[in-house]
């Protein structure tokens, strides 16, 4: 295939195709993954945000608990000394809300006497709750749950910090993550004699909270200043216990704003603390709290690795990158068959150019087409039907100025050149079959006074009718001739004796010796004829000529009207 | 110009290529406490000795165990240790001993810090095994509107008077040396065996007259000032005082008779040293005026080499040792701590 327009046309539209799927595809997916990527992170910011929200919810509903035990009749008869029964009653609320809620380490009733001794104690062991009685109940009076608590105005609820308990004794809570909420318990006259405690497990409580997250987040929570409490790597969190501080502020730039208030919640892309390679995106929200244990604020994020973020843009992109492609191929097919539509037409028309100028009949024209290719068609159709027409008329006019070029314009008959033309080809012909031929000289007798008389329209005219006579007189492959003004010859090809060519001399002389008519008049006259025969008459026409018109000017001096063959001895 | 130019190529080369060479000739690995090695003391000694100085921080004892033994000393150069502490690293092997000679602003030292074989435990075997260069005792920090006078002893602690107004320190080690000191033990580190109910009763004691104990000098400035607090163990002595001073607290600071517990703290240099002569360059420099200064000023600790600022002059000082020891007193305060009595605590 040659670079044409065709190709060229097609490139050209396929090119323009496939950029413009191109470029339409990257900026859709640029777009559209810095929106998914934007969306992800809002995402991860809301699930941050209702987080911290069921964190609110489950302080809420721990304070409630407490209230519960706090105020109910049992715990103040204890610590006015009420016996074993407000005793019994106590602890089996509290084995009630221990068992309904796991999340819960210890319950406790304290008294603010005796160096803050417990009085109603169950812990959790594993899966078992156990009740901690005589010798084993502690004295708790210097911990700040207790006198911060102490302290407190009824109504409120005492929240601690969180960190790892180390009170021995406490069954499962002992080396656990854990947090104390506390209510003051009043007697009639506002005096607190002493607290209830729920001790926390802040595992079990998360665990909890975040059960549905999506696999790949990950979960922190901080303190107020910024130690960890809750990290993916476990050895990062409470480092403050151990002596070295892990902070968030240190393991994430950025969280400083957080950390000294300046911002409630941030969104920030980083990367995996201690592994640069796996960038995150990570939000983090601050609840504030502050009460008598000082502030209390839990910083809560959650972070997901960009890869997983970028995996959905990629599948994205991937899924676009084969519409493109199908785009381009289509781009290329399409391209193709426009360019073939274009110039299938343009082909059409010159193929018939092509046919019209090689004489050939050539492919239709689209004529039937209602476009510019068709206007272009019937144009050229028309130009078409107008130079054949034009050239038919010059081939009948080359043939007409042929046959008058060959032909008396008076008589019809054969001029001179083209009688001598038959003559010499009629010659060769008998020389090559030894067949014999004759030629007459006739002439008209007296036509001059005819001319005189008449006229020489009349003349004329006389000369058309004898021309006509001689004709109906001869073969149609003789040949009859006007040479001069009055003069004619007859060559007879394929005659086999003389006397062949003195009948039709006869004849000829019998049918000019009716009478014509011309224009009214009636004329009469007569013909001589001399013959020469080929070939003892004469090998050419210069010779037969001479010799046929030596015969005819012999009989014109004995009194004409009579027929005579060539006589060596006598001409 | 055109020498200009391919001279200032030339520079620039020269600087690019030997940059990294110097940096990577001297880096010094120092571990050590909060406010130890500041950023611009750091800078001042890198620009000095061409060096990097990759500087990693701890707050315990326990810590700087922990990251010093975990790779036999590998991962560190030098390290700011006390002297009780330091026993153990000797003990294990993981610091090797300091060449006097290469520390010569040990001569601006106070005379009680030159005297190395006087300080239990920096010398064994003719060796010097580290280099004093801060301290703390451990006095009492007491209100100036509850007490008309300071508190003399350390059994202010007990006082009745002061019950619930009194913050002590959450430690097994130091609380067992405070009960020998207040029972008038001769010293508070080797407690006989009939000694130890007698020592558990008395923190049983005292547990029942603080209001609680503490662990960050931060928490104890908040509790000090919010709860009314009218005496407190200085677990990091002046320093709280500091804090407390600039809190706008009327605090005074006494050093009871029985002496107050000092911890000193010392560089040592780790058995997996790669330059001991930058380890060396290191702890020289710190003895200088600057880093001494930024040491007092800053953090409110004493150096060795201005006279004490704070208590009376001679005040007494019990330089911490090695307890009889450490897993007794650790796991009986456990139990103290968390309200058990005296027959609970002392079980077996």
């Amino acid at each position: 295939m040659k670079f044409g327009i065709a190709s060229r046309l097609a490139l050209l539209l396929a090119l323009v195709g496939i950029l413009a799927a191109g470029f339409t595809g990257f900026y859709a997916y640029d777009a559209s993954r810095s929106l998914l990527i934007d969306s992800a992170k809002n995402e991860l910011l809301t699930s941050t945000q209702v987080l911290s929200r069921r964190i609110v919810l489950a302080r809420e509903q721990i304070s409630r608990d407490v209230r519960i035990l706090a105020e109910h009749p049992a715990a103040l008869a204890i610590l006015q000394g009420g016996g074993d029964e407000p005793v019994e009653t106590l602890a089996t609320v509290a084995r009630v809300l221990m068992s309904v809620n796991p999340g819960y380490f210890q319950i406790r009733l304290i008294s603010a006497s005796d160096n803050g001794k417990e009085r109603v104690r169950i812990d959790r062991d594993g899966a078992r709750l156990v009740r901690v009685r005589g010798e084993d109940l502690q004295e708790k009076g210097h911990y700040a749950y207790v006198f911060d608590t102490l302290a407190l105005p009824p109504g409120e609820t005492y929240v601690s910090r969180i960190v790892i308990n180390h009170e021995q004794g406490a069954h499962s809570a002992v080396g656990q993550p854990s947090l104390q909420l506390a209510r003051p318990v009043f007697d009639a006259q506002g005096h607190s004699l002493g607290v209830a405690v729920i001790d926390v497990d802040l595992n079990g409580m998360f665990a909890l909270l975040a059960a549905d997250l999506p696999q790949d987040y990950r979960l922190f929570l901080t303190n107020a200043r910024g130690d960890f409490l809750i990290h993916p790597d476990s050895t990062q969190t409470f480092g403050f216990d151990r002596g070295r501080r892990v902070r968030l502020q240190d393991s994430f730039a950025g969280t400083e704003a957080l950390i000294d208030g300046r911002v409630d919640q941030i969104l920030i892309e980083t990367h995996e603390p201690g592994d640069s390679q796996t960038p995150l995106v990570a939000a983090f929200v601050c609840k504030k709290a502050t009460n008598a244990s000082g502030d209390t604020s839990l910083i809560l994020g959650l972070a997901q690795p960009l890869e997983a973020i970028v995996a959905q843009a990629d599948r994205l992109g991937s899924a676009m990158l084969k519409i493109v492609l199908g785009l381009c191929l289509a781009c290329a097919v399409a391209a193709v068959m426009v360019a073939r539509a274009v110039t299938h037409p343009i082909n059409a028309m010159s193929a018939a150019v092509k046919g019209f100028s090689e004489q050939r009949g050539g492919p239709g024209l689209p004529l039937e087409r209602r476009d510019e290719i068709g206007a272009l068609a019937r144009s050229f159709n028309q130009l078409r039907e107008q130079i054949g027409q034009q050239l038919a008329e010059l081939q009948r006019s080359r043939s007409e100025l042929e046959h008058l070029s060959q032909h008396d314009t008076l008589t019809g008959l054969a001029n001179r050149a083209l009688f001598a033309d038959r003559v010499a080809q009629a010659l060769a012909a008998a020389r090559r079959d030894g067949t014999r031929l004759a030629l007459m000289f006739m002439d008209l007798d007296k036509f001059k006074p005819i001319n005189d008389r008449f006229g020489h329209a009349i003349g004329d005219a006389l000369l058309g009718a004898f021309a006509d006579r001689i004709r109906s007189g001869i073969r149609e492959s003789d040949t009859a001739a006007r040479v001069g003004g009055d003069e004619f010859m007859v060559l007879l090809r394929d005659i086999h004796d003389n006397e062949d060519a003195l009948v039709v001399a006869n004849k000829i002389r019998s049918l000019v010796n009716e009478p014509f008519l011309v224009d009214g008049h009636t004329i009469s006259f007569s013909i001589s004829i001399g013959i020469a025969f080929y070939p003892e008459d004469g090998a050419d026409i210069t010779e037969l000529s001479k010799h046929a018109d030596q015969a005819m000017y012999r009989i014109k001096g004995r009194g004409a009207d009579s027929v005579a063959f060539f006589d060596a001895t006598l001409d | 110009m055109q020498s200009f130019r391919s001279n200032a190529v030339r520079i620039f080369l020269t600087l690019t290529l030997a940059f990294p060479l110097l940096a990577a000739a001297g880096t010094l690995r120092v571990l050590a406490w909060p406010g130890y090695a500041d950023a611009d003391v750091v800078k001042a000694f890198e620009q000095r000795t061409g060096s990097r100085v990759e500087l990693t921080l701890i707050a315990s004892d326990s810590a700087l165990w922990e990251l010093m033994s975990r790779n036999s000393g590998g991962d560190f150069d030098v390290f700011a240790v006390n002297t009780a502490e330091l026993q153990r690293y000797i003990r294990e092997g993981l610091v090797v001993p300091v060449d006097l000679q290469r520390i010569p602003n040990r001569a601006a030292q106070q005379p009680r810090f030159r005297k190395l074989e006087a300080i239990p435990g920096l010398v064994h075997d003719d060796k010097v095994f580290a280099i004093p260069y801060t301290f703390a005792e451990m006095g009492l920090i007491y209100d100036r509107n509850q007490l008309a006078a300071p508190p003399e002893s350390i059994n202010a602690l007990w006082d009745p008077r002061f019950r619930g107004k009194v913050l002590a320190f959450n430690d097994a080690n130091h609380n067992f040396s405070l009960a020998a000191q207040s029972l008038g033990r001769a010293t508070p580190f080797a407690l006989a065996e009939h000694d130890w109910r007698d020592a558990v009763e008395r923190l049983i004691a005292l547990r029942r007259n603080v209001l609680t104990f503490y662990t960050q000098p931060e928490e104890s400035v908040e509790l000090f000032r919010r709860q009314r607090v009218a005496v407190m163990l200085a677990n990091y002595g002046s320093q709280q005082l500091k804090l407390l001073e600039a809190a706008g607290a009327d605090v005074g600071y006494a050093i009871p008779r029985e002496g107050a517990l000092a911890w000193l703290d010392c560089w040592a240099i780790s058995r997996g040293v790669r330059d001991k002569a930058l380890a060396e360059a290191w702890i020289d420099f710190l003895l200088e005026p600057g880093p001494g200064q930024v040491l007092t000023n800053r953090q409110g600790l004493a150096n060795t080499t201005s006279p004490v600022p704070r208590g009376p002059e001679g005040a007494k000082l019990v330089w911490l040792e090695p307890p009889e020891s450490i897993e007794r007193r650790t796991r009986l305060w456990a139990r103290i701590i968390s309200g058990d009595g005296a027959g609970k605590v002392l079980a077996r």
